[in-house]
């Protein structure tokens, strides 16, 4: 009997780990003109959602699709044959193979990493904010990371020792929100309703004795805001 | 022997798990105990490595800003200032890998990043050859007698620290810094406040702090404006209700309206109604930013219907001489960014953003901030170099793919006429600034071209 429990719950686990793990690693197959299925989804959907392609998600690789794909390679400095292999799998950000050569541009991966570094630290510090208060924690970082007062990478001015509770606690290890990830971008491109701020605390909760030396300029939710 | 009260004696079995239990508790504790203590202890070679980092660049810098004083050859000179200019930034990271962010210490970290930025500035002018105006001197003079004062202080702390056992990390302190440490360090911080502040032409300069916007003017405007002006630019939609939730201080002081739709239903097929924030400024009642809570569904609408959109957008409200300065297309969204144009001149610190949604083609985002911060009425000078002379720039292997008159704003804020050259290397487009009066190449910088749109870098 407990052999038997026993064998069942390692079954269990190793299945849950499976199924976790594989969508991650397993290799995309090789899409053209004729296939079906959910894969022709997901490129459909990445296209349509990057404004390449217009059709419907219906899985089926046709005219349009193939058209879009075409469309998306020339963009991107892949060879446009309407195929989707290893190397444009990569380009949509999935694993198709090896591929030889680096697929995504340096640049636009730096943006990915910071997007989600930042969305991350808003969901952990900000997840309960109204979106201008997530856009509004999001821009304080970026001001930081300007400010001669503070290091001059987004992951330096996150990670700095002792300067943000929720980095110091790790929630910032725990995924993004959707909305957190649209208020990150809202600052990445630009917008700060803060005007600049340095600084932001929750006055109901916030101990630290220097934080009030800081004159207040405004507020948005549970958080004011400083230079 | 008697057990008083009767208890029987424990089988030797009973004994036995307790004493196998107690063995692997023990263990168990004795294990954790070591796993925090290597832990605590590689957290404290960090703290320790840190520190040392930091007294060492401090002390490199005061040492080189002092050389760089005695020295009189330029080339010599800028050797010695771009080396002081890294020791200090280095300085300055080294501090920002210290856990003392909880305390504010922001002085000291804005010491070193305007002493390297400082020191950056001369290198730069040694390099083009000029030697240092007397009052240079006089101002590097006492920023070599702050940092070594720094440089003493952190010393001191040091020796603070060595007093109390020399340990940053210990369990009681939460990671944080120990007291002695603490106290040390915002000493410093109050020391370095009473410095007199340094202005030189470079970003990090005291006078950039609190730059006022050029482009508002007008009467303070009543809250009652601001809804009004708010309710306006959105084209007063029907069934939303704005009201001024707040005010906002700072280098453009604002009411804060939001506009949201009322509870009653409208006749016929609902769109989306996403809650509005919009930023009015007290002076001349100006919308500075507007962002609409709104997550875009699937994708319809092409990159370049939803351009036109935004340029609508912007002409419908006074924004029609402008050009597009790059987009970012994320997430069922594209936002378009754009510059004045005066007199066929791209004006690049006169700018302004519109975020349309790719799935209704809503306006669900716009930023004028840096357009009312730097616009202003200009008299563009008639460039002295003339486009053949810049385009002779261009090193011969790059190819040119257009060029055109710009202003673009210096790291100092300062606004240049510049020819902006378009080149080609390898696939990768570079942007190439060539002042128009003096000549000289004021910066270079990297085109992206990806799927998210077209950056510059």
């Amino acid at each position: 009997m407990w052999a038997f429990k026993r064998t069942l719950l390692a079954t269990l686990v190793a299945g849950v780990l499976l199924a976790w793990a594989v969508p991650a690693l397993s290799q995309k197959p090789q899409l053209s003109w004729g296939s079906t299925g959910s894969d022709v989804r997901l490129v459909q959907t990445k296209l349509r959602d990057w404004g390449y392609y217009f059709g419907p998600v219906d899985g089926i690789f046709g005219s349009q699709t193939s058209q879009a794909v075409q469309y998306f390679q020339r963009e991107n400095g892949l060879v446009a044959d309407g195929i989707v292999g290893p190397a444009t799998w990569a380009a949509l950000g999935y694993w198709g193979g090896p591929t030889g050569a680096r697929a995504q541009p340096v640049a636009a991966s730096q943006r990915a990493d910071d997007l989600d570094l930042l969305a991350r630290a808003v969901t952990a510090e900000a997840g309960a904010e109204p979106y201008e208060g997530q856009v509004a924690v999001a821009a304080v970082i970026l001001n930081r990371v300007e400010s001669p007062a503070f290091p001059n990478t987004i992951a330096g001015v996150i990670y700095q020792p002792g300067a943000f509770e929720a980095v110091d606690n790790g929630w910032i290890y725990k995924p993004a929100t959707a909305t957190a990830y649209r208020a990150a971008s809202d600052a990445l491109n630009g917008w700060d309703p803060t005007d600049g701020a340095l600084y932001y605390w929750n006055p109901d909760k916030s101990t630290s004795k220097w934080i009030w030396s800081r004159t207040i300029h405004l507020r948005i939710g549970n958080h004011v805001f400083a230079r | 022997m008697r057990i008083p009260g009767g208890m029987r004696t424990p089988g030797l079995a009973t004994v036995a798990i307790a004493v196998v239990a107690v063995a692997l508790v023990g263990v168990w504790g004795w294990q954790q105990q070591r796993a925090r203590l290597q832990l605590e202890t590689y957290l404290d070679n960090e703290r320790q490595r840190a520190y040392a980092d930091l007294v060492t660049h401090a002390d490199a810098v005061s040492s080189l800003l002092g050389k760089g004083m005695v020295s009189t050859a330029p080339g010599q000179n800028a050797l010695l200032f771009a080396e002081a200019s890294r020791h200090a930034h280095l300085a300055q990271a080294s501090f920002a890998n210290l856990p003392l962010a909880n305390l504010g210490l922001e002085r000291t970290a804005r010491f070193f990043s305007q002493t390297g930025d400082f020191a950056f500035t001369l290198a730069r002018q040694s390099a083009r050859g000029s030697a240092l105006a007397d009052g240079q001197w006089e101002q590097l003079r006492r920023l070599q007698a702050e940092s070594a004062d720094v440089a003493t202080r952190l010393r001191r702390v040091q020796a603070r620290l060595a007093d109390g056992g020399g340990r940053w990390v210990t369990a009681a302190l939460d990671g944080l810094a120990p007291a002695a440490v603490a106290d040390g360090f915002e000493q410093i911080d109050s020391v370095v406040r009473d410095y007199p502040s340094l202005i030189y032409d470079g970003p990090f300069s005291s006078h950039l702090e609190n730059v006022q916007p050029r482009g508002l003017s007008g009467t303070p405007v009543y809250p009652q404006d601001a809804r009004h002006a708010a309710l306006h630019f959105l084209g007063t939609p029907a069934g939303y209700d704005a009201k001024v939730l707040g005010t906002r201080d700072g280098r453009i002081p604002a009411y804060q309206v939001q506009i949201a739709p009322t509870g009653t239903p409208l006749p016929g097929p609902a769109g989306p109604r996403p809650v509005y924030r919009i930023d009015v400024s007290r002076q001349g009642g100006r919308v500075l930013l507007m962002l609409a809570d709104y997550a875009p569904g699937a994708a319809t609408l092409a990159v370049g219907d939803a351009r036109r959109r935004a340029e609508q957008f912007l002409t419908a409200r006074g924004f029609a001489h402008v050009t597009s300065t790059g987009t970012v297309i994320e997430d069922g969204t594209a936002v378009f960014n754009y510059a004045v144009v005066q007199d066929g001149v791209v004006i690049y610190p006169d700018q302004v953003k519109v975020k349309v949604a790719l799935d209704t083609g809503l306006v669900t985002g716009f930023d004028a901030t840096g357009y009312w911060m730097s616009h202003h009425d200009r008299r563009l000078p008639a460039p002295t170099v003339s486009a053949d002379t810049a385009r002779r720039r261009v090193h011969p292997r790059v190819q040119l793919t257009g060029m055109r008159l710009v202003v673009m704003p210096r790291e100092t804020k300062e606004e240049v006429l510049a020819w902006e050259i378009h080149t080609r290397l390898d696939g990768i487009s570079y942007l190439m600034y060539i002042n128009a009066q003096t000549g000289q190449e004021e910066q270079v910088q990297r085109v992206i071209d990806g799927p998210g749109g077209t950056l510059v870098q």
